[in-house]
């Protein structure tokens, strides 16, 4: 996973995950219609909120965090038993870097996530290599951004092989920028 | 909720992909950048109002510590948190959850102000690295943006494409000054691939007029096909007027 720095979107994005609070004060403008409004949350209620907010408000104590439900007790379960099969798109898109900001929180995080990862990217690079066929859509489409961009990198580096046993791979092409 | 105006412009932001960006959407900064200033002034509003409450603490706007995962240093605020919750103890201590109430909702909108900031700047960001890109592959020619792509950057953003082609040209003429008065270098070769030969068979693809060589100068008309020297035409190539036939 790349490195999450300030600028990172895919961070950005991750971290819009949204996790399960209980408040400890009233807090106004959670409501879906924006900021302000009469939407105000009570005490002692609960909602989720995004991580990037629900994290800082945790350390101040005005709310108390839970654990997200893609990491609960049984879901992890669930990543240990069949790793392969499960819809990581449905769960959540953006599920390891999402998975890395709570590994502090539940101990076990990082351990279902490297597994889950070890497993699925073996499928990935092997279907990078043998080309799709219909078995492999329904797995294609149950993975998540992070796998995703592995699974076009691995195809990459495999059209560029052919390219080059072809000799096409010092042909000067117009830049992908311009359309 | 608060934050999600900011979000969508995340998401526009990962619509970037090396061939394609989409418009500068000016509508979602302005409203953005509205609900920050916004927020900023609750925030001075309830922080005023702390400070009546006989706290008497100094909330100045110093910088605020980094708390966190290691995500996102730069997003605490400029205003100490610490002293917030401090603030609240003494709050508390006198009965009133009200003020409690009051240092949350200013936490959260100091958090919100900062996510709010992270993705305007990781927004532009994300469009100047593009864009820095794009004129390193037309070898720093901003005039040679295709017109539907330049429609889509903002007034701002063309400016920089200007200016830093300028800036590079300037260094440039700097450096050979000192190093090689005689000659000119090409900055904008690529740098990573070393080039296979020295001369290139190309077909034009595009009427490109007439182009000075060493050998005299060459029309380049549609559906021709020239054998020419590499830096010669490199920069055409790279806009598609010029297609690289490859011998086999």
């Amino acid at each position: 996973m790349a490195g999450a720095g300030y600028y990172d979107i895919d961070d950005i994005l991750a971290v819009q995950e949204r996790v399960p609070c209980v408040l400890r004060v009233d807090l106004d403008g959670l409501g879906s219609a924006g900021s302000g409004g009469s939407s105000k949350v009570h005490r002692n209620s609960r909602w989720a909120l995004p991580l990037w907010m629900a994290d800082r408000l945790n350390e101040e104590d005005y709310v108390d965090m839970g654990v997200s439900p893609v990491f609960s007790k049984r879901a992890n379960r669930m990543y240990v038993a069949s790793p392969e099969s499960i819809q990581l798109r449905a769960v959540s898109q953006h599920f390891y870097q999402f998975g890395l900001h709570l590994g502090d929180l539940v101990p076990d995080i990082p351990h279902v996530l490297r597994d889950m990862y070890m497993q699925r990217v073996q499928r990935i690079a092997r279907i990078a290599q043998q080309g799709h066929n219909v078995e492999s859509l329904d797995f294609v489409q149950s993975l998540d951004k992070t796998e995703a961009n592995m699974l076009r990198l691995c195809q990459q580096a495999q059209g560029s092989i052919a390219d080059w046993q072809q000799n096409k791979a010092y042909t000067l092409g117009r830049a992908p920028t311009i359309p | 909720m608060l934050g999600d105006e900011a979000f969508r412009l995340a998401k526009e932001a990962k619509d970037i992909t090396s061939s394609h960006i989409p418009a500068y959407n000016e509508e979602q900064v302005r409203l953005v950048t509205q609900e920050t200033r916004y927020l900023w002034t609750r925030i001075e509003e309830m922080v005023a109002g702390f400070g009546s409450q006989g706290a008497s603490q100094d909330l100045g706007f110093g910088e605020g510590e980094s708390q966190g995962l290691g995500f996102g240093q730069h997003e605490s605020q400029a205003f100490p948190q610490k002293s917030l919750a401090a603030a609240g103890d003494e709050a508390m201590a006198s009965g009133e959850a009200q003020a409690e109430d009051a240092h949350g909702q200013t936490s959260l909108y100091v958090l919100t102000v900062g996510r709010n900031k992270r993705c305007l700047l990781a927004y532009h960001h994300r469009r100047m690295a593009f864009l820095r890109s794009l004129l390193w592959t037309l070898h720093l020619a901003p005039s040679l943006v295709p017109a539907e792509l330049s429609q889509r950057l903002s007034p701002e953003e063309q400016n920089f494409a200007r200016e830093y082609a300028r800036l590079n040209a300037a260094y440039r003429d700097a450096v050979e000054e000192q190093l090689c008065p005689a000659d000119s270098l090409d900055w904008t070769a690529n740098g990573e691939i070393p080039p296979r030969d020295l001369f290139v068979e190309v077909r034009v693809a595009r009427d490109c007029g007439e182009i000075v060589t060493e050998n005299g100068v060459v029309n380049l008309q549609a559906g021709t096909q020239h054998y020419l020297r590499r830096s010669d035409v490199e920069h055409l190539l790279a806009i598609g007027y010029l297609v690289h036939i490859n011998p086999l």
